[in-house]
């Protein structure tokens, strides 16, 4: 006994007890490090002394604090340092969602996925040398061969056999009725997949082929396959025994119609842009002609008319051949004073009846050169305007009217809202780069009310501007075509302006416009009545037709749902045969129209631009062509600011409700696929996909709508110059102005040192334009490296007439634009929109959720609270 | 008459201090980086041009002074680390200057017939003093260019206007010293580049206080920072200068 005891006491006094002691004081202190309430802690060090015995030498070397850091990241939720019975729940619930999703298997799965992506880049770069490498030549070699059969192909003997009329007149009647009979003949559903099968691969193939013969193929292949499409619905997808569906059907095949018929008429519009060259003046001063310069404005302020006075008086034009006037409808005293000031003509008269139009005919009347041009207040002309658009009139007398584009240096609340400034194709670039260019080829080019020159005499004839409507500039260039007057169409940026400031000013907008086109549509209508060609009329009738878009794009909207939720079939037809007809039609569409105009509008985006106007343009277009009369003019607003970023629920409002009810349609299809019929299953599947893409647009339109602040007045604008830059102690430097503005520049010094500016200093920075050359003085607002912004000290009248001299008076000053633009990728376009779509779900939820914790704050806190028992994903750790 | 090897092309103000001296140092220079051979002679009294090529100040040798001792004129050409090759003028005591009035009418012209170019295109630039000072040294003839310095204030419009009808198809101008910060510069600039023919103006060199700093490094703002806007024009006018020179002579 003794000896036990003995032998006991000498294990005890030999153990090594410091070794213990010190063991518990780096456990009690690592604890500390820890910080978390006392009721966690025997569970730490319980877990850790079980995992320290069940994986025993991999944790051994961590500490207790770091083995507590790689838990607690594990439940980024859960508060350890205070004690909650929540917590415990929300420990519980993440515990178990950790098993599920982040044990080492799923981790392990993960690194294999992770593992495979890399075979699939390695595939992938495969696949791409293999495209570079192989498919890129004998592509190549293909389209050498086809131009040289296109040249070749004219021969003698073809020419001469062409000539003859009969043959003509046979050939062209084959070919349209073999082309209605590829139209309207019936096909198997296997046949009618061999026949797209087969299209499609043309189409493809076709779309890589440069010159304009292919893009006319394709455009002849999608009419093909849309008027497949509304033949066989026409035909054979009508339900007339079902009422509700025969009646909704008919709604959703009339929006198709239009659809397909406004797609015809735009092929035909633009199918071969003029691309109008410049005509040289005469080299004799004395025989240029002389030139009104009406800047018509009512309430724009002041400031937003000084660069247009400024660089209208620098246009390059002997100065006694050209008169500046402005039109003052507003009738206001400062702007009177600036124009007498500046020995500028000021107009103004008794009553303002008709508006712009009423202003410029009151203008004709006190003036008498022989040509007029019209600015829109805000729109800054170039010093080479009149050079580059009246050698035309001089060639050819018959020419009444010369229109060159409007360009915007500000972005429009598209481009704002979805930041793609200078990044993406705005709205009006498919207008005026490629539909007045169309046009141009029919002699049909439209009047767009500013940045043109008319002929006088012609002018007067039709009763000056017309006033019947409120898109005046359209209804005059009709009443010109239809007296045979030549219009010219001249594709050179040769002023810039102020694109509309928020959306609701652009709704605003584009309702006058399409309440106008509606009204010539009634008054006027140009498919009847004498004087104009058949393409003139197809132009203009596409025009007008093209605002009617409201009514259908709203069914597009709403058509799925109209089985989800009332189960009745609109499109009487299995689903796979309506994918046979219809995945065809909009894909060759898509196709052909990202190849022909996809440098001027990125595909799909044309939606996005529809639907924002979709429920505003429907009814004033509806109200138009009912009651043609009715109806002022509103002036767009133009040169405001927005100062924070905001939500326009007022324009929302529609359009949250058609989310409200799509997402309902969701729902109703989720149902149906559970409960609902088997053979149903299908059809559902479609409806649903359907409804989320159009989901996906009103994101976008939801993207949109979120007014994002612009705080900036002086837009910059990006230009490359070389400038110099005078320090106060006299040294010179080199720059490269990166972009400027009204109230300053931007640029980089080109030196290999860096130079010490600051904030603050004062700079003199010199810019020319051939021989004018001006200084100005600046203060240094922005420095860093050889980076700097610079804001003029001198911010008179004077010192602005310069700076607009000198750039934005420039000739090339919006030809320059460099525009970074990727390939036009149908898929990514796709993904783009899809993106825009998210984007725009976020904000409203970022909106919805800041309203609710402005307005409902407990609301909010209840919500959080239930929040936070949901699972998180676990905080990355070193290890 | 055999065909010159060299282009010779004499730089003079319009009146003195508008710091022609500068330019054609810095001129020469440039045309050297550019690739051509290029010989500098200073025919101003006062032996500045050494200064911009490197030469210490208490040099004083130079080719108006060795003739003067009639010495061989081989003894006085210098070349500066970029193979320049100069004259300078030489400290020249006050009772002496007169006695260079008797030298050959021609010395110049025959120093250059001398000379064997290896038919290099070779540039001789001469940096002659303004027309106050004309009667110090030998008046220069048959040279293919004369770059008439100014610099945009009224004495230069004044003497430019003055001088403008006995100026010949070789004559040409630039401007020195132009001040951007000074409105009535900019104004006269621009009165003076609208009375002649553009294509006759070399061009512009700003009042730059790097070129000030540069000589006194004892060297050109061509050779100290090629990154200066002051470098770069002088490279511009380099070019231009050589485009009028070989362009001129018929190929």
């Amino acid at each position: 006994m003794n000896s036990i005891l003995r032998v006991t006491w000498s294990a005890i006094s030999n153990y090594p007890f410091e070794q213990l002691v010190s063991f518990l004081l780096r456990v009690r202190s690592e604890l500390k490090k820890t910080q978390c309430s006392l009721f966690y802690k025997p569970f730490i060090v319980c877990a850790w002394l079980l995992s320290w015995a069940l994986l025993g030498n991999k944790v051994k070397k961590y500490s207790l604090s770091v083995f507590f850091q790689q838990v607690s990241a594990k439940y980024p939720h859960v508060k350890f340092h205070r004690f909650s019975f929540t917590d415990v729940l929300r420990f519980l619930i993440q515990t178990v969602y950790l098993l599920l999703f982040f044990s080492e298997e799923q981790r392990k799965k993960r690194l294999i996925i992770q593992h495979n992506n890399t075979k699939i880049n390695v595939f992938k770069s495969f696949v791409k040398f293999i495209r570079k490498q192989i498919i890129e030549p004998g592509r190549q070699w293909v389209v050498s061969a086809f131009s040289f059969t296109a040249e070749s192909a004219p021969s003698e003997f073809k020419s001469k056999l062409l000539k003859i009329k009969w043959i003509r007149v046979t050939l062209t009647a084959l070919m349209l009725g073999l082309f209605f009979w590829a139209i309207v003949v019936p096909f198997e559903p296997i046949n009618q997949l061999i026949f797209s099968f087969i299209l499609w691969i043309i189409a493809l193939w076709l779309r890589s082929t440069p010159g304009r013969v292919a893009t006319l193929v394709m455009m002849l292949l999608s009419i093909l396959m849309s008027s497949r499409y509304i033949w066989w619905r026409i035909t054979s997808s009508l339900n007339i025994d079902d009422g509700i569906g025969f009646i909704l059907g008919l709604g959703l095949l009339a929006a198709e119609i239009y659809t397909w018929l406004v797609l015809v008429l735009g092929y035909m519009q633009t199918a071969w842009p003029l691309r109008r060259r410049i005509v040289q003046l005469p080299p004799n001063y004395d025989n240029w002609p002389s030139v009104d310069l009406f800047i018509p404005t009512y309430n724009e302020p002041l400031k937003v008319i000084i660069p247009t006075v400024f660089a209208a008086q620098n246009i390059d034009w002997p100065e006694d051949k050209l008169n500046v006037y402005v039109l003052d409808d507003g009738k206001r005293d400062n702007i009177k004073e600036f124009c007498e000031q500046n020995k500028i003509s000021y107009l103004t008269r008794p009553d303002n009846s008709f508006a712009k139009a009423g202003n410029l005919n009151h203008a004709l009347t006190k003036t008498d050169s022989e040509f007029v041009a019209i600015f829109d207040c805000d729109h800054v002309p170039v010093r080479s305007f009149l050079q580059m658009t009246m050698g035309g009139f001089i060639k050819n007398k018959n020419l009444a009217l010369v229109q060159t584009p409007h360009h915007f240096f500000s972005p429009d609340p598209f481009e704002r809202n979805l930041d793609v400034f200078n990044e993406e194709p705005n709205e009006g670039e498919l207008f005026y780069g490629q539909i007045q260019d169309g046009n141009d080829l029919w002699n049909a080019t439209f009047f767009c009310g500013s940045c043109a020159v008319l002929r006088r005499a012609p002018l007067e004839e039709v009763g000056g501007i017309a006033v019947e409507t409120v898109t005046e500039d359209a209804h005059t260039a009709l009443k010109l075509h239809r007296l045979g007057y030549d219009s010219s169409y001249v594709n050179l940026k040769q002023a810039a302006g102020l694109a509309t400031e928020s959306i609701s000013a652009h709704i605003g907008q584009r309702i006058r416009w399409a309440r106008g086109m509606l009204q010539i549509f009634r008054v006027d209508n140009p498919i009847f009545g004498k004087g104009l060609s058949f393409m003139q009329r197809v132009c203009y009738s596409n025009a007008m037709l093209h605002f009617f878009y409201g009514l259908p794009r709203l069914v597009f909207l709403t058509a799925p749902l109209t089985f989800l939720i009332l189960h009745s079939y609109i499109i009487y037809a299995p689903v796979e045969t309506i994918f046979l007809y219809v995945i065809p039609a909009i894909f060759h569409a898509n196709l052909t129209n990202s190849r022909h105009q996809g440098k001027y509008r990125n595909t799909f985006w044309a939606e996005l631009y529809e639907a924002v106007l979709a429920w505003y343009i429907f009814r004033p277009t509806l109200m138009a062509l009912i009651t043609p009369k009715k109806g002022k003019f509103n002036v767009t607003e133009k040169g405001g600011m927005i100062e924070k970023d905001y939500f326009d629920w007022g324009i929302g409002l529609p359009y949250l409700i058609l989310i409200a009810i799509n997402l309902l349609g969701i729902g109703f299809g989720v149902w149906r696929i559970g409960f609902g019929p088997e053979a149903e299953v299908s059809t559902v599947f479609m409806n649903i996909a359907w409804t989320v893409y159009n989901l996906m647009i009103l994101g976008g339109v939801m993207a949109i709508i979120t007014e994002s602040k612009q705080v900036r007045v002086a837009h910059r604008i990006e230009y490359k110059l070389p400038m110099t830059v005078c320090s106060k102690s006299g040294f010179i430097y080199e720059a490269i102005m990166n972009d400027y503005s009204e109230s300053g520049i931007g640029m980089e010094i080109q030196s290999d040192q860096h130079v010490q500016f600051k904030v603050g200093d004062t700079v003199t920075v010199v810019l020319r334009r051939n021989e004018i050359v001006h200084s100005f003085e600046t203060t240094v607002k922005f420095a860093s490296k050889n980076i700097l912004g610079v804001k003029f000290n001198d911010e008179s009248l004077d010192s602005l007439r310069m700076l607009i001299q000198i750039t934005f008076s420039r000739a090339d000053a919006w030809e320059v634009h460099p525009m970074k633009r990727d390939k036009e990728i149908i898929s990514s376009r796709l993904l783009s929109v899809l993106k825009i779509g998210v984007r725009g779900y976020v904000s409203l939820f970022t909106y919805v959720h800041s309203y609710i914790k402005e307005h409902y704050p407990q609301l909010h806190d209840v919500g959080l609270y239930f929040l936070s028992f949901l699972p998180k994903r676990p905080r990355l750790t070193n290890n | 008459m055999p065909e010159k090897d060299y282009k010779l092309v004499v730089v003079q103000g319009v009146k003195g201090g508008v710091g022609n001296t500068a330019v054609t140092a810095n001129l020469a220079v440039a045309l050297r980086k550019v690739g051509f051979n290029v010989l500098v002679f200073d025919f101003c009294k006062s032996n500045d041009l050494r200064l911009h090529f490197g030469m210490g100040l208490d040099r004083t040798d130079g080719l108006h002074k060795g003739l003067l001792n009639e010495e061989p004129w081989t003894n006085f050409a210098f070349e500066d680390r970029n193979r320049t090759t100069f004259f300078p003028f030489g400290h020249i005591e006050q009772v002496d200057i007169l006695r260079l009035i008797f030298l050959s009418p021609n010395y110049l012209t025959d120093i250059l017939d001398e000379i064997d170019f290896e038919s290099q295109e070779t540039i001789v630039l001469v940096d002659y003093p303004s027309y106050n000072s004309l009667k110090d040294t030998k008046c220069l003839s048959g040279y293919d260019l004369k770059i008439n310095v100014g610099t945009c204030e009224v004495s230069s419009y004044s003497k430019f206007s003055a001088s403008i009808k006995s100026f010949t198809e070789s004559d040409i101008f630039m401007f020195n010293r132009y001040n951007p910060e000074r409105k009535i510069e900019s104004d006269i600039r621009t009165l003076i580049s609208s009375e002649f023919d553009p294509s006759k103006v070399l061009g512009v060199i700003f009042e730059d206080e790097f070129i000030h700093q540069a000589l006194a490094q004892n060297t050109t703002i061509v050779d100290l920072n090629e990154y200066t806007k002051s470098s770069k024009d002088f490279y511009h006018l380099a070019m231009k200068l050589s485009s009028m020179l070989f362009a001129s002579s018929g190929e």
